[in-house]
């Protein structure tokens, strides 16, 4: 499914919407769920945050065998890769932490490949995750 | 998300109801700080009603905590389910804050050391 969701953090809403009709529709369960909210919510928020377009942003889901492919495109706007996260150190103590700065870093921990690519003033970010079976037989 | 607050003798317990996301995150921030400035030093966050915290949720509790480590506080979480835990785990937050899986046994830790 795809779908264009205004630049606005309030998008989310019906964003987790649209996840849990793909959760329905394939019947995933309680974790992969989890994870493609998550992944989606700290990309399109960092989307939303650091690019400065005004068009909206595409969200595309799709399960082909065992192979979960999410794509976020956000259309003219300058190259800034958001995939990279800042270096995290969970075993960092308090005093040591500062505030924020986990969302891409948990991206990466939930799915197996996070890319990003930049052409024609196009930002596409690609998110790949192996999912335990094939969902597309049931 | 609702914050539903429950003041016992030593501490407050604030139960999360809903998903703690970057929606609903800053009200979280809010309540919490209010709290703390109030006084209110020693929180038992419970997570039972809640299956869901992203970066946002955890930026709150992250400063919620380095409040009250600075006013002596003390801040404990019970009820978090395998995926939440997943991620306290997966961020070492589960380092930085005392948890258990139940409200009684988050009871017992802050009635018996405060």
């Amino acid at each position: 499914m795809q779908q264009l969701f205004p630049r606005s953090i309030q998008s989310l809403d019906s964003i987790f919407e649209l996840v849990d009709q793909f959760r329905i529709q394939y019947d995933l369960d309680q974790k992969t769920a989890y994870e493609i909210e998550l992944a989606i919510e700290e990309v399109f928020t960092n989307l939303v945050k650091y690019n400065d377009g005004t068009s909206q942003i595409s969200l595309q889901i799709e399960i082909i065998n065992t192979r979960l492919t999410i794509v976020l495109q956000d259309f003219d706007v300058d190259d800034f890769d958001i995939t990279r996260p800042p270096p995290v150190d969970p075993q960092a103590r308090l005093e040591e932490r500062r505030v924020g700065g986990l969302g891409l870093f948990l991206v990466h921990k939930v799915m197996d490949q996070v890319e990003y690519q930049y052409q024609n003033r196009v930002s596409t970010i690609t998110m790949i995750k192996k999912i335990g079976e094939d969902l597309c037989s049931k | 998300m609702d914050i539903i607050l429950q003041k016992m003798e030593e501490f407050l317990i604030v139960e999360l109801k809903g998903k703690v996301n970057t929606l609903t995150s800053p009200i979280l921030e809010k309540r919490l700080l209010e709290l703390i400035t109030d006084h209110q030093h020693n929180l038992l966050i419970d997570f039972s009603q809640s299956d869901y915290i992203s970066s946002a949720g955890l930026r709150v509790l992250l400063i919620a905590l380095k409040q009250l480590k600075t006013v002596h506080g003390r801040v404990v979480l019970c009820g978090q389910n395998k995926c939440v835990k997943e991620v306290f785990d997966i961020t070492g937050f589960s380092q930085l804050f005392k948890i258990f899986p139940t409200r009684a046994e988050a009871v017992k830790e802050l009635t018996q050391v405060s």
